[in-house]
């Protein structure tokens, strides 16, 4: 089949390659965006909180998802076990009236 | 790592798998910088224009999703969209119209020869409107499918094929002398 000539011309029009270092320079410049935590995605999130300093460059995009939600965990549980979010609501309940429906004395038997 | 598809990568990527970000951008790299270079007319311009392409890849990885889309599609709409920004940004440097490797099996002569078709290939396609360029380029050199290039540009096939019509009789009136000779 006869190439077009105009296509002809075109594809005399040929380029180099690029810089050798540019894929390095890309990922490079990926680590740096991930240890300022900009991605998105909530996992991505939460690893530039809490794991994204703590391990190096080949561990970090893998491990730090999982220490983010250990930490997590470790946090809520503190935040529970501590009794702050319990005594606090405790002392809401105390402090709210009570309010009492019409069969309020022969509603719990069922 | 090298036989999965771009869009297995992607799912990867989305998990923080660095690994499979570096062979997405080795699989992609050079076709993109081609095709930056092209729409830019500028070696550094397409570097850095690449650079943030796959830099947007990896801060939205964990958001894409496929739905249908390739990724070869949704990234050339990505380095599209920032070299038109570049374009549109004043720049002081001159077109690197003549970024092709010389072929040392050529005489000077041939060499000249080919250095000045080059030249004025690449100065006819800057010539182009925006989206003629892009099209011609996404199609002619990158080997995209005019349905492919189509979703790239957000345009319908009919419209692209329109711009690359309108691109190719544009570039045959400029480049009239050229085939002449």
């Amino acid at each position: 089949m006869t190439r077009d000539p105009l296509d002809r011309l075109l594809d005399e029009w040929k380029l180099g390659e690029p810089s050798p270092d540019l894929a390095h320079r890309i990922v490079a410049r990926s680590r740096e965006v991930e240890q300022l935590g900009t991605r998105t995605g909530w996992r991505a999130r939460l690893a530039g909180l809490f794991g994204g300093g703590l391990f190096g460059d080949g561990m970090g995009g893998r491990l730090a998802p999982q220490m983010a939600a250990v930490g997590l965990a470790l946090m809520i549980g503190f935040w529970y076990g501590a009794g702050g979010v319990a005594s606090s609501t405790a002392q809401e309940i105390d402090a709210s009236p009570l309010i009492l429906g019409p069969n309020y004395e022969t509603e719990w038997l069922g | 790592m090298s036989e999965a598809s771009d869009e297995d990568l992607m799912l990867r990527i989305a998990g923080g798998d660095r690994l499979a970000f570096r062979a997405l951008v080795d699989r992609h790299l050079g076709r993109a910088t081609g095709f930056a270079w092209r729409m830019l007319g500028s070696r550094a311009e397409a570097e850095d224009a690449v650079q943030d392409a796959f830099l947007r890849v990896w801060q939205h990885g964990p958001r894409w999703r496929s739905d249908g889309a390739s990724f070869r599609t949704w990234f050339h709409r990505i380095l599209l969209n920032l070299c038109i920004d570049r374009k549109r940004k004043p720049r002081v440097e001159p077109l690197e119209a003549a970024g092709d490797p010389v072929d040392e099996r050529m005489d000077s002569a041939a060499q000249l020869e080919q250095s000045r078709t080059t030249k004025a290939v690449a100065e006819a396609v800057a010539e182009l409107p925006e989206r003629q360029r892009a099209a011609l380029v996404m199609c002619h050199y990158e080997g995209l499918s005019n349905i492919e290039a189509a979703a790239a540009l957000q345009l319908s096939v009919g419209a692209v094929e329109s711009l690359l019509v309108r691109a190719k009789r544009a570039l045959r009136d400029r480049l009239a002398v050229l085939k002449e000779a």
